[in-house]
């Protein structure tokens, strides 16, 4: 039972339920509140921990099962997710498929790689994150041999692309006969899917590049809930980063100092407002051109750095005597 | 948390008397807790006994991942002594609360090491159970490093051995095997779908020359299937051991009684479809159909008349007139002769004298 320092609740006999407690509170002349034993030794007994990815806030599993796991009428055919997850500093996605024994990744692409298509800063920003999907999707389409049947949409217009065949929609601008379009579901994990989230750049940018991913324009940047309209312009600004770039030209007239802080990484690589559109539409041309990984580096330590060699017990000691003797000739001093 | 049976008769007790009606959101879920025409997978509720080993747990721990995710792993130890009609109850009891109609129990003692008791619940209560004891074990993360099947795919499901036939036990054990590791029941496959095998070997053992419990191979196999190099257009299987993998034999078992089966294996009308008459399925699984005919009258038969028969007719009847425009003729000359013999001249003559 827990006390609560309360002294206006009063104290109530006849719910303590230990003799041994009663004498010892009344000893101590504490006052009792009245608590109900909600949870019981039996409740505790039983008490089943949640999965530690659940417990660290971590996995949504009621959203893991649906997007892992087959639906039964779908003649149990292979299930793919397009993962989408942001760190302090860059967009990374992935597709996935998930086996018995653990997740495995498919492709991979994160916005570390990004410089190497000419975008040097904001690695982060829903540019970035298009880019990314972009990279991640062509980058599939190629491990998987159909770069060449799905190009996916080169000119960007923020709108919705989706074909029908048949009873089956697909998320692409045309279908071929025999192969059919690589179809992924997005993964969201945790993250709140606001109107106009970075999330949906990079579904945008995978959906581009000939990805087939269900999605409705219905959280885009552009879309407003209240009178249910898309503006597909505002988007493909967003992808060509203008918002970034209408912020730059803001601060620059208004805050040169915080500019020169905020956009330190953008003056440095000589990025201008008006120059990004075309920046990224370079980098949407040079993604498209070789999405293939970059060789993997071989790992090289640092030689130059050395461990610190271990001190013997003895000198150790001499250490601590040293010390020791620099304490007593300090105490001398205070003395005299 | 479903309610067991005595909890839902006292809640509807109390609705009958006046009381409030159940939210929205537990009147849902206690729909999904009742009975369906139509089931979908079963769950499987994972427990430990009175004492289970660490590596018994890992049997449990695989067991759940190749069931996921329609598998619930219990942490804690359960004072459960299955073949008991109170550790009946109490299984009962728990595979009530978590919805789940099958039921794997791990533990381990001095007079049963290593034992698993497999079961499965009808109506809430325990139909089936067999222990088996497993003598060798390999678990998934054995097979570090090697493809693993796909999270909630069906297993291909083969059992090798006449005593799968023979053996009235094994029949059953072969009964519930597939009942646990099936899945969600579908009516068609993808190929592309198919990705492991799970392979049951019956095999007798004799132990100084007295045989003894036939052991039992369980196999899994990571199955991949590609083109047929030989031009086949069936795709050919390449195999790969991914665990979990054991050996086991039957230890003691409760079977369902023949009135409680007939229960459970009742299906409903509706789910049956209409019957097919003279309809049957060979061997081979083709199809075979059956005609009743009537003995056909051919008495009062009118055939339509072909083009051919018409001419053949015509042909005759010309002939025939042809036949009887000579006979004719000839009669006419025999006529005219004989008036040339009584009279000197000819008929015609006559004719033209006038």
């Amino acid at each position: 039972m827990t006390t609560v320092q309360d002294e206006n609740i009063q104290y109530n006999t006849a719910v303590a339920h230990d003799f041994g407690t009663i004498i010892h509170l009344l000893s101590l002349s504490v006052k009792m509140p009245f608590v109900k034993v909600q949870k019981s030794k039996a409740y505790f007994k039983r008490y089943q921990v949640k999965f530690r990815r659940r417990r660290e806030g971590r996995t949504d599993y009621r959203q893991r099962k649906r997007l892992c796991c087959q639906a039964k009428n779908k003649y149990q055919s292979p299930k793919y997710r397009f993962v989408v997850r942001f760190t302090n500093k860059q967009v990374i996605c992935q597709v996935v498929y998930s086996l018995i024994d653990g997740d495995r990744v498919l492709t991979s692409a994160s916005s570390n790689e990004l410089p190497r298509y000419g975008l040097k800063v904001g690695l982060k920003n829903y540019a970035a994150s298009y880019c990314t999907g972009l990279l991640c999707a062509r980058r599939l389409l190629q491990k998987v041999g159909l770069d060449d049947v799905y190009e996916g949409n080169t000119e960007i217009d923020g709108n919705v692309v989706k074909t029908e065949v048949g009873k089956s929609t697909y998320f692409v601008d045309e279908v071929d006969e025999d192969k059919r379009p690589f179809r992924a579901l997005l993964d969201v994990g945790c993250k709140t899917t606001s109107t106009g989230c970075r999330i949906f750049g990079a579904l945008k940018g995978a959906a581009d590049g000939g990805l087939d991913i269900p999605h409705s324009e219905k959280r885009f940047p552009g879309y407003d809930r209240d009178s249910k309209e898309y503006d597909a312009d505002m988007h493909r600004e967003r992808i060509f980063g203008g918002h970034v770039g209408e912020y730059m030209e803001y601060l620059e007239e208004e805050d040169n100092t915080k500019y020169q802080a905020q956009f330190a990484g953008y003056i440095e690589n000589e990025v201008e407002a008006d120059g990004l559109e075309e920046l990224y539409e370079g980098v949407h041309e040079k993604i498209r051109e070789d999405p293939s990984p970059s060789e993997k580096k071989e790992f090289t330590p640092d030689k130059s750095y050395k461990r610190k060699a271990k001190l013997t017990l003895e000198e150790r000691k001499q250490k601590v005597q040293e010390k020791k003797d620099a304490k007593k000739a300090e105490l001398e001093e205070d003395d005299e | 948390m479903a309610p067991t049976p005595h909890q839902s008769k006292t809640a509807k007790a109390k609705l009958i008397a006046g009381g409030k009606q159940p939210k929205a959101r537990v009147a849902r879920y206690l729909k999904t807790t009742e009975p369906q025409l139509v089931e979908g997978a079963k769950a499987s509720l994972l427990l430990k006994g009175i004492r289970c080993s660490d590596s018994m747990a890992t049997v449990l721990k695989d067991l759940r991942s190749v069931q996921s995710p329609h598998a619930k792993l219990l942490t804690k130890s359960n004072m459960i002594v299955p073949f008991d009609d109170a550790g009946t109850q109490s299984l009962e009891f728990l595979t009530t609360k978590n919805d789940a109609s099958l039921f794997a129990m791990a533990s381990h003692n001095k007079k049963r090491p290593n034992n698993l008791v497999l079961g499965r619940t009808f109506d809430r209560r325990v139909l089936d159970m067999a222990e088996i004891g497993i003598l060798q074990y390999r678990s998934v993360n054995d097979f570090p490093g090697l493809p693993k099947k796909r999270l909630g795919s069906k297993p291909l499901i083969q059992f090798v051995g006449d005593l799968w036939q023979s053996d009235h036990n094994l029949r059953r054990l072969q009964n519930l095997l597939v009942d646990f590791y099936r899945g969600d029941p579908v009516d068609s496959l993808v190929l592309s779908g198919l990705d492991h095998v799970m392979v049951f070997t019956a095999a007798e053992s004799s132990f100084n020359g007295q045989s003894s419990e036939p052991i039992i191979h369980q196999r899994t196999y990571y199955m991949k299937l590609k083109k047929d190099p030989k031009g086949g257009k069936a795709p050919v299987p390449y195999l790969t051991p991914s665990g979990p993998d054991m050996d086991f034999k039957l230890r003691r078992t409760q079977f369902a009684s023949p009135d409680m089966w007939k229960l459970a294996t009742k299906q409903p009308m509706s789910t049956k479809g209409k019957k097919k008459k003279n309809q049957t399925t060979n061997l081979f699984g083709e199809t075979i159909g059956r005609l009743h005919l009537e003995r056909q009258n051919i008495d009062n038969r009118t055939g339509k008349k072909s083009k051919a028969l018409r001419l053949a007719e015509r042909l005759e009847k010309d002939k025939e007139g042809a036949a009887i425009e000579s006979e004719l003729g000839r009669e006419g000359e025999e006529m005219d002769s004989e008036f040339q013999q009584t009279y000197g001249f000819s008929r015609g003559d006559t004719s033209s004298l006038s």
